[in-house]
């Protein structure tokens, strides 16, 4: 019998703060630029597509907690026995790695860009590998007191950098709705999907956090607000770079350098970057999280510090063989790998629930 | 070295009463290292290693490219009784552009920062091809903002940024005066950004306007009054280096006649490859049509004299209708006071109900309505959109916009309307 682990609680506040103000910053980096290849001024209509589907991830999520109050793990387990549990949390812990490339190769790539003004030394990038090994070494909890600091960290420079990027738009470039084909819609949810793939990063939370009266309202608003922020985001940025999106990475360490006052004062809008930034971080170390605890229970291992650090060395060595190859790595997830995070972000999250009706059909027949 | 271990072990394992201890060692150094990761270049950025380049030129040769980078150089202003801040042009060549930018490495032992490069000048041989083979470096590089100003000039850049002028120690900070938010407001140029120039090359239209800046020498009374001050540190001296490339100090030491900077022509591009050019009054009529100018100066004839209106606000409107004809409608509210006449007037003459305001005001519409058409027409006849009517066929009216994208500046009428209110 596998350990049940006795996970302190996600509370409600924690889980809306997660999806209205973490989740975002995934789509703030490299997914405008991805969408208006693809979709062009349409760009947000792939983008609400794409955060429809990611919010019926967070409505069978919240169903299960609402439904039970096991962990995935139990869950399976009860269902469909031990191994099949294990194995599943075996997957669940490669989809979390395999997640977790594109946020890391980008983060890597945007703060040197961003934060650097000439090359920077092979090891600058490594304290982001001890955060997240320390952060993966920690329960649940931590990934409750992300959302917490997150509250902060995002709202402000979020708010400030809109603020400062709006005299520089030309919001009717956003004109026709509808000008581009649906395929090329379809072709952008396709290509952006590894930036849409939050819904699977809530699954391992169950159990962890506790459904309390009034919490999908409170989820609703959150994530209404997180499509907002998005969206708003999106059409800020088109708005600004109009036809040259295509060609802009890094979204929103940019979009705010044009404000009038900042060739007097200097780029005071990177401070707004950097607090921004420091979401990313926890986002990007939120699937790592994951797939160390997925894997330590898969494998019944309490300490997650051995199997953390192991993961983060082979992590920065990853990076460092694979940062040159950044663009390779981009054309094999947004082309060929997205319909796994189809998979595990939208369609394995819906499929869960069904567990429940099995379980009852079991009872039934005892 | 033990206790060191045996703390890394309970940090893993967990069973060492110090484990909490660890913990806290760890999150000191991560803090620590995060501190470097957030805020590094401690060693790399030197004042005395580093150039700042508040602008370039750049000037296309038949074997690559020509750049003229001008620095910076911090100096103690006490030092030789001068004022202001030095600047030196260093011109580089390069197959591409970042390879000639990298020789001012090379060549000075200076590593260029360009986070600081404000002004982006082409010279004319850069325009006579595609100029984004100059501008895609710039585009690309994350280390320059795109949103530099951007401008055009007759001959070599290189001569352009060189030019001494009383107005400032740097050609570079002279250029920028002349294309400053203010220049613009009062429509005395139409300066553009290199963000804004790309984003109209990669659209529909494919047509976009650059500044023409250039150097106009003063008068020898002008330069006996003016050139004094700070001539000592302005200009450079050009001296040859290895492979024709120059690099040259603002010493002083030769005189130059001393020249001031305009920027009141306009260049016009289409596919990227410079096609005309709008003169002082036709840019300022397009200037007129495309921001909304306060308290622009138009001088205008009027029977025997010459009158100066000040349009103190202009509200222009394009709107674009396709039915059966496409049919663009420039409507122009002026609102315009009688600033100065050639020959003196009484007062109440040039007030708001007086004798001349109103029959001047309707002979500056009718002239203005006139003369936008010719403009347009002069455009229309060098295939550049000046009105914007491929993107308002995008944006307006989308249903027509595969049918007539290609024939829609040729075939789309003209509406001109130009209404001036009288205003003291």
């Amino acid at each position: 019998m596998i350990k049940d682990y006795k996970l302190p609680a996600v509370n409600t506040r924690q889980l809306c703060f997660l999806i209205a103000f973490l989740f975002p910053i995934a789509r703030f980096l490299e997914a405008p630029r991805l969408l208006a290849s693809a979709a062009k001024g349409d760009l947000l209509i792939p983008a609400l597509l794409s955060l429809l589907l990611q919010g019926a991830s967070i409505a069978a999520f919240l169903f299960l907690s609402y439904k039970t109050d096991k962990t995935l793990f139990q869950l399976i387990e009860n269902a469909l026995g031990k191994w099949v549990a294990k194995a599943v949390y075996f997957l669940l812990t490669a989809y979390y790695l395999f997640a977790a490339v594109l946020p890391l190769l980008d983060l890597e790539k945007f703060s040197y860009a961003a934060f650097f003004d000439t090359a920077p030394t092979t090891f600058s990038f490594a304290p982001f590998f001890l955060l997240s090994a320390f952060l993966c070494t920690k329960n649940f909890k931590a990934v409750g007191r992300s959302a917490d600091l997150c509250l902060f960290l995002f709202l402000l420079p979020f708010a400030g950098i809109l603020l400062m990027s709006i005299g520089s738009g030309d919001f009717s470039s956003l004109l026709p709705v509808f000008s581009e084909p649906f395929k090329s819609s379809l072709k952008a949810v396709a290509v952006t999907k590894p930036h849409f793939a939050d819904g699977a990063l809530l699954l391992p939370l169950l159990g962890s956090y506790k459904y309390e009266k009034g919490a999908a309202k409170k989820a609703g608003v959150a994530f209404a607000v997180s499509v907002l922020f998005t969206l708003l985001f999106l059409a800020f940025f088109y708005s600004v770079y109009t036809t040259l999106s295509p060609r802009e990475h890094y979204a929103f360490a940019k979009i705010a350098q044009y404000f009038p006052a900042l060739a007097v004062v200097g780029r005071i809008d990177l401070i707004l970057v950097y607090l921004l930034s420091i979401v990313y971080l926890f986002y990007a170390c939120l699937p790592l999280q994951l797939a160390v605890d997925c894997f330590c229970k898969a494998v019944n291992l309490e300490k997650k510090g051995l199997y953390s650090a192991v993961l983060h060395i082979g992590l920065f060595v990853f990076v460092l063989f694979f940062n040159s190859r950044y663009d390779a790595v981009y054309a094999l997830y947004s082309q060929y790998l997205y319909p796994l995070f189809f998979l595990f972000a939208d369609l394995l999250p819906l499929l869960f629930p069904l567990l429940l009706i099995k379980k009852k059909t079991k009872a039934g027949t005892k | 070295m033990k206790e060191l271990l045996s703390k890394i072990k309970a940090f893993f394992c967990g069973k060492n009463a110090h484990a909490k201890n660890a913990v806290r060692y760890f999150l000191i150094v991560v803090a620590f290292l995060m501190f470097l990761f957030f805020s590094n270049d401690f060693d790399l950025i030197n004042i005395q290693q580093s150039a700042i380049v508040m602008a370039i030129g750049i000037d296309k040769e038949e074997e690559g490219f020509s750049i003229t980078s001008q620095i910076a150089v911090p100096s103690a202003s006490s030092s030789q009784g001068e004022k202001g801040s030095k600047t030196v042009n260093v011109v580089t060549k390069g197959k591409t552009v970042a390879q000639a930018l990298e020789k001012v490495n090379e060549k000075t032992g200076w590593y260029p920062k360009l986070v600081f490069c404000r002004l982006l000048v082409l010279g004319e041989s850069a325009t006579q091809e595609n100029v984004f083979d100059c501008l895609e470096y710039f585009l690309r590089d994350e280390y320059i903002t795109d949103g530099c100003l951007l401008a055009a000039c007759d001959g070599k850049a290189e001569e352009l940024l060189s030019t001494q002028t009383p107005i400032d120690a740097s050609g570079a900070l002279a250029i920028e005066k002349v294309l400053s938010n203010h220049a613009e407001r009062v429509g005395a140029s139409l300066p553009n950004t290199l963000r804004l120039f790309a984003a109209s090359y990669f659209g529909e239209a494919k047509s976009g306007f650059l500044p023409l800046v250039k150097a106009e020498p003063l008068s020898p009374q002008e330069q006996g009054q003016g050139g004094g001050s700070e001539s000592s540190s302005s200009g450079q001296t050009g001296q040859s280096g290895q492979n024709g490339e120059k690099s040259g100090g603002q010493s002083g030491q030769e005189s130059q006649p001393e020249k001031v900077f305009s920027a009141s022509e306009t260049t016009l591009f289409v596919d990227g490859k410079r096609i005309g050019k709008l003169s002082k009054e036709e840019s300022f009529l397009y200037a007129l049509v495309k921001n909304q100018l306060r308290l622009a100066s138009y001088t205008l004839p009027y029977g025997q004299e010459t009158y100066t209106m000040t349009i103190k606000r202009s509200s222009p409107s394009v709107k674009l209708e396709v039915g059966k004809e496409a049919k663009l409608t420039v409507e122009l509210a002026l609102t315009a006071g009688v600033a100065d006449a050639s020959q003196a007037k009484d007062l109440p003459d040039t007030a708001d109900e007086g004798d001349f305001p109103k029959p001047l005001l309707q002979e500056a519409s009718k002239k203005l309505e006139e003369d936008i058409r010719a403009l347009f027409e002069k455009c229309r006849a060098l295939g550049f959109d000046l009105f914007d009517a491929i993107d308002k066929l995008q944006k307006y009216e989308n249903e027509h916009f595969e049918d007539k994208k290609d024939t829609l500046l040729q075939e789309v009428g003209l509406s001109v309307k130009v209404a001036v209110r009288g205003i003291r």
